[in-house]
């Protein structure tokens, strides 16, 4: 037994060492990019785009954690915003009224369930981001408006102005940040936002069901046995 | 001294103190259940639904905050970022509406197996309290998020009290504690739903004593054989609720764990604005016959007595029906009527959750009206007809 436990002490001993010899000793390899998750890219995005007119005002810095494992780089961006980590994404503008007049009278809406409480959903959000299109010549646009015929607020006269453009932020996984690449990743990172515990609670919900599944055939087994007992 | 051995076991010790327990649990255990259908299981599934709501209940309280500026962010923390909050406040949003399923299934199953008659009234009588306890318990916690729903939901209720006539107004003013649904009226509508789950629990117990005085009905009464044999409660029955519970919890976890988004309301997801209407208010689901019945009548007053009268004429069951029978198999006026009373039941739930369109309040009117006949004119009838052909055939034989 002793013996077994030592063997598998050593096996992890020089797995690990052999690792860092492997590092050492081919310095030439590219350095692997890290993966990430669509919706971590959609967080870079709400970083360094939407938060400068929306707010989340339900999630705090902090639960960012899930996507964003360093807890410094969440300080740092509350800090930005003059915010602590425990303290929600509120909106960059004073009050209502600011926000109304710096964005051609539409206050910019929470995010918090944006995905769930939009007409449209997820699918309307992400047509909207790649939805801007030149103004047609026969359509003349009042200041501060951009021209969007997936918009259903003001006959596709836009009050936000167009927020992606291509290649405008660099993602550390090597994906090209276009603009329907960057569209569906921030989609997929405001509905995380609405649910953030989908992932857990299907794991759960499936443990639940085989739990309860087992059970009821252990109560099945004895229901039947005291049937036939009882001839 | 006594010797080591003849100390007193514990049990003895319970016993000598409350001598009365160890009958109640052989009572418990040897209660002799009549041969009953699955129908009857629900009762257990309803005991651990409610069991799992309570529970779920005081650990969301820790984290409730019923000031009207944090109420929301409250319960938008707990979904968030109170470890397993989302789990707790998942089981209790989606277990209210699993819970008043069984509740009317039990309740449909007692008016069609005739559970409410002699010598069963307690039961019937103390089971209608829980209903109503519950829709007030649920009306009350649907308020607490403080979202849309939950504002405008209360509003309309409380417009709807306002129009008794003479008192409605300062009974609103007293009921809220201000002039307007508030900050005043949203403490107290936590406090009303907390102690009310304590007091519906205490209510379960006298259900459930009533019940082990007059012991469950029995669906072959009234057929040609009926069956009188009895088995004690543990093991058979014990095994069979054991089995109810399960497949009842196993509806509830895909419920709340994979279709979360049947069961709630997506503009309570928005908190509550006082200046904007919502396009439409809707109940849940649960107490949408009666916000039916509540909107189909055009006078206020009017749409409140009938939507109380619609459940008092329940707690009179056992005495407008007279009828020596039970079991609506064997009754045929009852059957129909009992069909086409569920049927209405059904309509005024779906009317309930749509917009007001003139089709809907007509099927509505048309249904309230199949509700009344059924119970104060076609069961007294088929009820007195019964008799005469029971006492009929008592001189006969």
């Amino acid at each position: 037994m002793r013996r077994a436990l030592f063997s598998l002490l050593w096996m992890l001993i020089l797995s690990i060492s052999m690792r860092d010899v492997g590092y050492a000793q081919a310095p030439s390899t590219p350095p692997t990019l890290p993966t990430m998750k669509p919706e971590q890219r959609g967080l870079m995005v709400f970083q360094q785009v939407c938060s400068s007119c929306h707010s989340i005002q339900f999630v705090h810095y902090g639960d960012m954690s899930a996507l964003q494992p360093s807890r410094t780089a969440l300080k740092n961006w509350a800090q930005q915003h003059h915010a602590k980590i425990d303290e929600p994404i509120a909106s960059p503008y004073p009050n209502v009224a600011v926000g109304k007049a710096a964005n051609g009278g539409d206050y910019p809406p929470d995010l918090s369930h944006i995905t769930r409480t939009i007409k449209g959903g997820p699918d309307y959000i992400r047509n909207v981001l790649t939805g801007y299109r030149p103004t047609p010549p026969d359509i003349t646009l009042a200041p501060n408006t951009y021209y969007n015929p997936v918009a259903l607020t003001h006959h596709h006269h836009f009050k936000m102005r167009p927020p992606l453009h291509d290649d405008m932020m660099s993602f550390p996984d090597g994906t090209k940040a276009t603009i329907p690449q960057m569209a569906a990743d921030v989609t997929n990172f405001l509905q995380w936002v609405d649910d953030p515990h989908r992932t857990t609670r299907h794991f759960i919900g499936t443990a639940v069901l085989l739990y309860l599944l087992v059970f009821s055939t252990i109560l099945f087994t004895l229901w039947r046995v005291i049937q036939k007992e009882e001839g | 001294m006594k010797p080591h051995d003849q100390l007193p076991s514990p049990h003895h010790w319970l016993d000598e103190r409350l001598p009365f327990l160890k009958p109640l649990c052989r009572h418990i255990v040897r209660f002799p259940v009549p041969p009953v259908n699955l129908l009857w299981t629900l009762g257990a599934c309803l005991i651990v639904g409610f069991a799992l709501m309570l529970t779920s209940g005081v650990f969301l309280s820790l984290h409730y905050d019923s000031h009207i500026e944090q109420a929301f962010a409250s319960i938008e923390a707990i979904d968030r970022r109170i470890p397993s909050g989302w789990l707790l406040r998942s089981f209790h949003t989606g277990g209210v509406s699993l819970l008043f399923a069984a509740l009317y299934i039990h309740l449909a199953r007692g008016l069609w197996y005739g559970s409410y008659k002699a010598p069963r009234e307690l039961v019937w009588l103390s089971g209608l309290t829980l209903m109503l306890l519950f829709m007030v318990t649920a009306f009350a916690g649907y308020v607490l998020p403080w979202g849309q729903m939950s504002y405008w939901g209360a509003t309309v209720i409380t417009h709807a009290i306002e129009a008794i006539p003479g008192i409605g107004r300062p009974l609103i003013t007293y009921l809220l504690g201000e002039n307007t649904l508030g900050a005043v009226a949203l403490h107290r509508f936590f406090i009303l739903h907390f102690a009310l789950g304590f007091i519906i629990a205490a209510i379960i117990g006298l259900h459930i004593l009533f019940l082990h005085g007059t012991g469950s009905s029995n669906p072959t009464l009234d057929s040609p054989h009926p069956v009188h044999k009895t088995r004690p409660f543990i093991p058979f029955y014990a095994f069979k609720d054991g089995l109810a519970v399960c497949g009842f919890l196993a509806l509830l976890t895909g419920v709340i764990f994979f279709f979360p988004a049947l069961l709630t309301k997506i503009s309570n997801t928005i908190p509550a604005d006082p200046l904007k209407t919502p396009a439409d208010i809707t109940p849940e689901w649960y107490l949408a016959p009666y916000f039916a019945i509540l909107r189909a009548i055009p006078s206020r007053l009017g749409g409140l007595i009938l939507a109380l009268g619609s459940v008092a004429i329940l707690f009179i069951l056992p005495w407008l029906d007279r009828s020596p029978r039970h079991n609506a198999t064997y009754r045929p006026f009852l059957r129909i009527g009992l069909v086409i009373f569920f049927a209405a039941f059904l309509t005024l739930t779906i009317a309930g959750l749509q917009r007001v369109t003139p089709l809907w309040l007509w099927l509505s009117r048309g249904s309230l009206a199949v509700w009344f006949f059924v119970f104060l004119v076609l069961i007294p009838l088929t009820a007195y007809q019964e008799r005469h052909i029971s006492s009929q055939k008592r001189e006969m034989s």
